[in-house]
This record gives C-alpha cells, structure tokens and sequence, in this order.
C-alpha cells in the first residue's frame, strides 16, 4: 500500500456525517508526493507513546481514527481498554501505554487509534498521536538496544534511523500476544 | 403444484448447491494433489457430500443418481482409507463425475433421458479401483506402544490415519484426559478444539479406571501432532490430562497440569448435513428490499442538498441544523428498516424440511417393515435457512431414532392394545424469541434400565453407578453411547445422538427428553429463531447499559434492598414461597463500588428447573439487539455474550445470565 493509499483508505472509511463537522485526518498532513520505495526499505506509520517514536509497517494498519471512549470489559487483561465498535464491527481496544507500561495518560484530541487488521482479526492501539509514514531501510536497521527506557526488550523488533530520529519498530506478534 | 413436482424442485436445488460445493472442494483438492499436501479433511468433506447426494437423491426416488453416487462415494471411502492413492487423474474422474450429474440433474429437470450415461464413468471407477496397488496393511503397530485390544478397537479409517501420521513422521501421543460428569461433554469438546488445531485427534475411546474417581468421565485419545509433548500440555492447559509419547523408541513422559485457559472451538465436524451455504430467496423479498435502498437514495440526496446549503449559507448555517437532524432520523430509520427485511430474506418455514422427512419415513417403514403414521404441524414456523440447513440431519437422526428404538414392532403393539401403526408427529411453533420443535412418538419410551446396561457396557459409567431418570436421559447424548453400526441412506456411518446434541449447540440451541414407559417419548429442540437478532431487556447497573437476551428471562421484579436475605453468607430473595439466589451483577464483575439504591431490579433467570435472581439497579425496557462477537480475544469473557449497539455513542456489553449463574454456582466468582 502506498502512502497515498493510505490517506485515502483513513479519509474513505471516516463517516460522512463525522467528516462534516470534524477533520479527521493525520495531525500532519502526509506529503502529497509519493516517493519511490527503494527495494531494501519498506513503510512504517510512526506514532508516539509518552517521549518515544514507535512504527508498525503500514501493510498492517487498516486505518487510523480519532479517539473515541471504549466501553469497558470486565474480566479481561488491564492493558485492554474496552472495544469500540467501528462500523458495527467491535473491536478490542488496547492501550498502547499500559501495554508496554508507560505511565498513563487521559486522552486527547490528539490521540489516535491505530486499526490493525491481523489476518482475520482487528485490534485497536490507542497511541498519543499518529504523526506520518516515512520509509525505513532494512540496512539502518540496529537490533534492540539492551536498554531501552523502561520497555521490555521482547516488544521490540529493531530501532531504525530516519532523518536522524529514532524510531522504535514494535515487534507485533509479541503485542498481540495475550489471551 | 402436485407434490411430485415439489419434491422435484427441492431436490433439484439442493443437488445443485451440492455439486456448487463439490466443484468448489475439487479445485481445492487437485491443487492440494499438486502441492502433495492433502489434508484429510478435505476428503472426508468430499465423502460427505456424494454421501449427502446419494441420500436426498434415493430418499426422493431418483435411482439413477443415487446408484451413480454411490460407486462415487465408494471410491472415495477408498481414498480415504489410503486404499487408493489420490493421484491427478482420480481428481480428474471426479470432474468428469460432476459435469456427469449436471447432465443427470437436467434431464430430470427436462423429464428426458438418454443423454447422460454414467455407466461410462463407473467402469472408469471400477478399473481405478481395481488396480489400485497400495497394499493392505496388517493392523500391527510395531513402532507403537499400543496394546492388541485398543488396534483392534480402532476402527479402519482410524488405522488409517494413524498409518498416515507415522509416515509423515508425527509424534503420536496418548492422551488421557478426565471430565466430571455433569461437563464432560463441553469439555471434550474443548479440548477437540484445541488440539485440532495442532495436530489431528485419531482416536477417541471412553474407558474405565477403578482406581480413578468414579465420578468422572474418563477418555483417551490418540493423537498426532508435530509439537513437542510440553507444547501439548500446555496448550490443554486446565484439563487434567496425562500424556505419553507412544512411540517406542523415545523415552516416556509423564506429565500433567492445572493450568487455566479458555480456548473452545467446534470440534471436527463428522456430521453428513450439507455444507452449502446458498440462500434461495423470494424475489418479492428482495423486492422490498430494492424499495428500502430506493429510499436511502433520496436520503442521500437530501443529505448531500442540506450539507451544498450550508457550505454556500455561510453565517446563517444553525437553522439548517433541524432539517440535518431530521434527514439524519431518516436515514436511520430506513437503514433500519434495510436490515429487517435482509435478515428477513433469511427465514423460511419449517414446511419446507417436512416433505424431506415425511419420505423419509415412508421409506423406512418400508425398510423395517414398521407400519407408520408421520404427522406435521406448525409448517408456517419461519426459521433462519442457515438454520433449517443445518436442522434437517440432526431431526433426521432424531426420527430414525424414534422409529429404530421407540415404536414396537407390530405385535408388540398388538399385545400392548396400541393401533398397530406406530405414530410419530413433528411440530414447530414460536416460544417467545425460539422455535420449538417437538418429535414425539408414542413407543415404548426410553427404557432407563436399558440405557444403564448399556452405558456400562460402553464404559460410561461404573459398573456399579445407579442412575436417575435425568441421568439415563442425559447419558443417551454422551459421545459413545451410539451403537449404530449399520450403514443405512437415511441415518449416518454410526452418528449418533451426541452428535445430534452438538449440532443443535452449535446453532445455539437446546434438546430434551422427556419420556414415559409405553406412552412414548418427546423430543424438543429449541432454537433461536435467527442467529442474527435477538430481543433484550436494557439494563444499568452503576450507570452503565447492559442488554439481557430476554429468552433467558422469565420474569422482572422489583425489590427493595432491605428484602434481600442472607442465607448461609449468601444472598437470596423469597418470592411466592421460593428461595431465589441472588447474583449481584457489579460483584460478579468486581465492581469496587456496591449499588447505593434503596430499590433494585431483579431479574428472574430460570435455568435447570431452578430460578436465579440477577440484581441490577434500572430497567430501561426492551429492544432488539443484533449481538456480535468481540473478536477472538474476548470471546470467552465470563458473563459476557458478546457486545450490541443500541445507537448511542458506544457499544453495550451483552450479558449472557446462564454462564455467570454457572460460574457462580461453581464457586468460582465471588457473587452469591
């Protein structure tokens, strides 16, 4: 999926009534010009939780959305928020801080919910913000630093350099993970 | 239209989705042949549905077919057994085979004959078979550590594949596993679903062990799988289970655990129903439903008016918000309307299963030599079509049942001053949000003492275990109670009431007995009347939704928390000379905070000939609710069905009243 495709699937699927009296788009606009992914580099939508910058390879999302309150489910593991329901379908809501336990924080107009599609199933990550796609190179990318603020190393797939930032690619299978 | 022709039609469209089906599973099956990775299954699948072919098409008098699928169906039973190795050109025969029946189908549809001759493609069968050069097998497993009683237990299928699992160089482990009585069934199922999922169960066998409880049930399973032993323990978690690797020349392990998990999933299917999932819909129907989408047009186009308004209107714009709201009712209320009338699309009535049934009979009286009376009521009873799809086996069986166990022989009954005609009635009626359907016959009723003798003769029970009449009823549904051996086109290759019993579960529904020496037996089966929308009562509790399906209420009363009793540190309610124990919902769900309210709700649960009181603080009244699932993840919340939209903001929890009362009485949740 390009990037292009990308907006255009989180622009699509917004409900019309909800676009007219909010914009729910990225909180920075995506560059418009799609760039050629070069052959050893692949896309990742960086988003933040507390002070770090994580990515999850785009291939994965689904779509994007504002924050919207979960209904709460007893009985069920303390990082899962709730579910939402996006078009009716419900889907599992899993706070992205209490998961790879950052300190909380109250949502804001600024938060997202990443939509994961993971074969047949649907996960929803609350993260602080979605800020853009930007492409990685599998060269840049360096195995888990032994330390990594206070975040279990098992979460993490590598940490790749882009434009001299830091980004933190999350290992999924393992964030998943749960029963 | 004369039944003949009726009979006709239905056959023809069902034989048609079959073949749909088959066509779809041979293209899976020569790909898989290609790749040289064929998963049993498939096979069995495709077993199953020349099996089902062949059993509407002789139940309905069409020889030729049934003759022709039979050969097919043989050949098949072969592959399946490894007797005949599936090679390109085999799946090739059964492409041949199907493009045959379609030309059979439409000379039955055209009332001509002539054009299609089978008889070329069973000689081709016959020679494949013949020349099928796999050898047959001596039944000795010398690898295995397995003694001559439980091969020689096994039935040829099974050998069959336990050969299979060792050439591909599987482990193959005993698995022992015990149930108390009053779960097992669930619980095997369970499992079933769990270790399906990583390997293939071979076998299963009930057996005995004095030294273990006597109230449990217990069973072993053969079992082939990749994993390692510690991965198979762990995965079936909380059962008590012991597993021994059964090849010889690995050293044996012993484990056992207590872990908890909660995977369910249904279990292989071995029943014979058809499997197509084509909805044949009145084009009236789908009419209607045109209209409504006509309408949500205009809705659109209103819509996209009002928002051209407001964006040339400028500062004026808030006395457009009336008319917004207004085409926004609208619109829902039409959408609304769209979803009735789909799920509409979806139901038809029982009647169209009666005809099935009625010869069915007719040709078994004619088998055993039985005379019978069949009769129908309650034809108009709407029902899902996924539904009646998969109901028509399991009444099927349920009938045959009737007749082979229940209905005396003709003299019998003469002695016994009966008419000579045994009679069975069928009826379906509406129960509140269920359809009820009853097969009642006026046998024998089932013999209690009979059914003990034979569940010991089974190993189901301790030889020296006495059992009630609930009991003797609830055991003819255990999985290995069946003694059908025999192979018959009505009645499956030895499916039994467990399986009848699992069908109906998995439709969300529930059989009983009830029975009476020499009255006969009755046979209810309830059903939801549509998977997809349910009636429910809204309820909060601590400011928070909840949806009650209302076909788990019987009744609503509202009590004052001073009324609430403590009988042995649990809290009950006497309502008209009866105990009810109290759940308290927030408690159950471990809510911090205990209700405030001075007034409560009760909500009056029967379940198991007993009530329960779930305690709620308001009732916001009824609504109809469409549940949906909450992803794999959350699928086995205790207490919790699944999640509703009743158009607010967010999604409401569904609870689900019979698995918190089942977790309550267990002892496992703090809440009684």
């Amino acid at each position: 999926m390009t990037r292009k495709n990308l907006k255009a699937v989180a622009i699509k699927q917004t409900n019309f009534l909800e676009r007219l009296v909010a914009d729910a788009q990225l909180e920075e606009p995506l560059e418009t010009l799609p760039e050629p992914v070069p052959e050893d580099g692949f896309e990742v939508l960086v988003f933040h939780l507390s002070s770090e910058r994580y990515g999850i390879p785009i291939g994965l999302i689904k779509e994007i959305i504002r924050y919207v309150e979960p209904t709460e489910v007893p009985h069920t593991v303390n990082f899962l928020d709730g579910i939402i329901s996006l078009r009716g379908e419900m889907i599992p809501l899993i706070n992205g801080r209490k998961r790879l336990g950052h300190e909380l924080k109250t949502p804001d107009k600024r938060s997202r919910i990443i939509v994961l599609q993971d074969g047949p199933h649907r996960y929803g990550i609350l993260v602080d913000a979605a800020v853009h796609v930007v492409t990685v190179l599998r060269n840049k990318i360096e195995p888990p630093p032994p330390v990594l603020g206070n975040v279990d190393a098992t979460f993490i797939d590598g940490v790749a350099e882009h434009k001299g930032q830091l980004i933190i690619l999350l290992n999924l299978r393992r964030f998943l993970e749960f029963a | 239209m004369s039944e003949k022709e009726s009979s006709k039609k239905d056959f023809l469209s069902e034989a048609e989705e079959l073949l749909e089906e088959l066509t779809s599973d041979l293209q899976n099956l020569e790909e898989s042949v290609k790749k040289n990775n064929v998963r049993p299954e498939l096979i069995n699948k495709v077993f199953r549905e020349f099996h089902s072919l062949k059993g509407i098409s002789g139940m309905l008098g069409f020889q030729t077919v049934s003759d022709f699928t039979h050969e097919l169906e043989s050949m098949l039973d072969y592959v399946r057994l490894g007797k005949l190795p599936l090679q390109e050109k085999t799946v090739d025969l059964l492409f041949q085979a199907i493009d045959m029946l379609n030309l059979m189908l439409a000379e039955i549809q055209e009332d001509s004959s002539g054009k299609a001759q089978p008889e070329i493609i069973t000689r081709k069968i016959t020679e494949i078979m013949t020349a099928s050069t796999v050898p047959v097998h001596t039944s000795a497993f010398p690898e295995l550590d397995l003694d001559d009683h439980t091969i020689s237990s096994l039935t040829e299928y099974e050998e069959h594949r336990l050969r299979e699992n060792l050439r591909n160089q599987k482990k193959i482990y005993n698995v022992r596993l015990s149930f108390p009585h009053s779960t097992f069934d669930q619980d095997l199922r369970e499992v079933y679903g769990t270790l399906s999922k990583i390997g293939e169960i071979i076998s299963t066998l009930p057996y005995f062990d004095a030294a273990l409880a006597t109230d449990r049930m217990l069973f072993r399973l053969i079992y082939g799988t990749d994993q390692s032993l510690d991965v198979v323990r762990q995965i079936l978690g909380h059962t008590e289970v012991e597993i021994h690797d059964l090849l010889r020349d690995r050293h044996p392990e012993i484990l056992s655990g207590t872990r908890e998990t909660q995977e369910q999933v249904v279990p292989a299917d071995d029943s014979l129903r058809s499997i197509s999932s084509t909805v044949r819909v009145d084009i009236q129907k789908l009419d209607e439903v045109i209209n409504v989408i006509g309408e949500l047009v205009i809705s659109k186009t209103m819509l996209t008016n009002l928002s051209k308004e407001l964006i040339t209107s400028g500062g004026s714009a808030s006395k457009l918000g009336p008319a917004f709201t207004r085409a926004a009712a609208e619109l829902e209320k039409k959408i609304i309307d769209l979803q009735h009338r789909i799920i509409e699309t979806r139901l038809v009535p029982v009647g169209q299963i009666y005809h099935r049934l009625a010869r069915m009979v007719r040709k078994i009286s004619r088998e055993t030599g039985k005379q019978l009376q069949i009769q129908f009521y309650g034809e108009d009873t709407e029902l899902d079509k996924i539904m009646i799809e998969q109901i028509s086996d399991p009444l099927m069986h349920v009938i045959r049942n009737a007749i082979d166990h229940g209905i005396e022989s003709g003299e019998q009954r003469r002695k016994l001053a009966k008419p000579e005609q045994g009679l069975i009635k069928v009826s379906a009626f509406q129960r509140g949000n269920n359809v009820v359907i009853q097969i009642q016959d006026d046998g024998r009723g089932v013999q209690l003492q009979k059914v003990q003798e034979h569940a010991r003769k089974r190993g189901l029970i301790p030889k020296d275990r006495v059992l009630d009449q609930a009991e003797s009823l609830e055991i003819i549904f255990a999985p290995g109670f069946s003694s059908t051996d025999q192979v018959t086109e009505t009645s499956g290759r030895g499916v039994g009431l467990d399986v009848v019993k699992r069908n109906i579960a998995d439709l969300k529904g529930t059989i009983h007995v009830m029975t009476e020496a020499n009255r006969g037996t009755i046979f209810e089966i309830t059903l939801p009347i549509t998977l997809a929308i349910i009636q429910s009562l809204i309820v909060g509790i601590q400011g928070t939704k909840y949806a009650v399906p209302l076909s788990s209420v019987s009744e609503t009363v509202r009590i004052l928390t001073k009324d609430i009793q403590t009988v042995d540190k649990k809290e009950v309610y006497y309502l008209r000379n009866k105990t009810i124990p109290l759940i308290r919902v927030d408690h159950f769900f471990g809510f911090s905070n205990k209700s405030k309210g001075e007034k409560l709700f009760m909500i009056i649960v029967p379940m198991a000939e007993q009530l329960f009181g779930l305690i709620v603080d308001e009732l916001s009244g009824q609504q109809e609710i469409i549940i949906k699932s909450m992803g794999e993840k959350l699928k086995n919340v205790p207490g919790i069905a699944g999640a509703a939209e009743i158009g607010e903001k967010k999604p409401i929890l569904v609870l689900d009243a019979e698995s918190m009362i089942e977790e309550v009485t267990h002892g496992k949740v703090h809440g009684l």
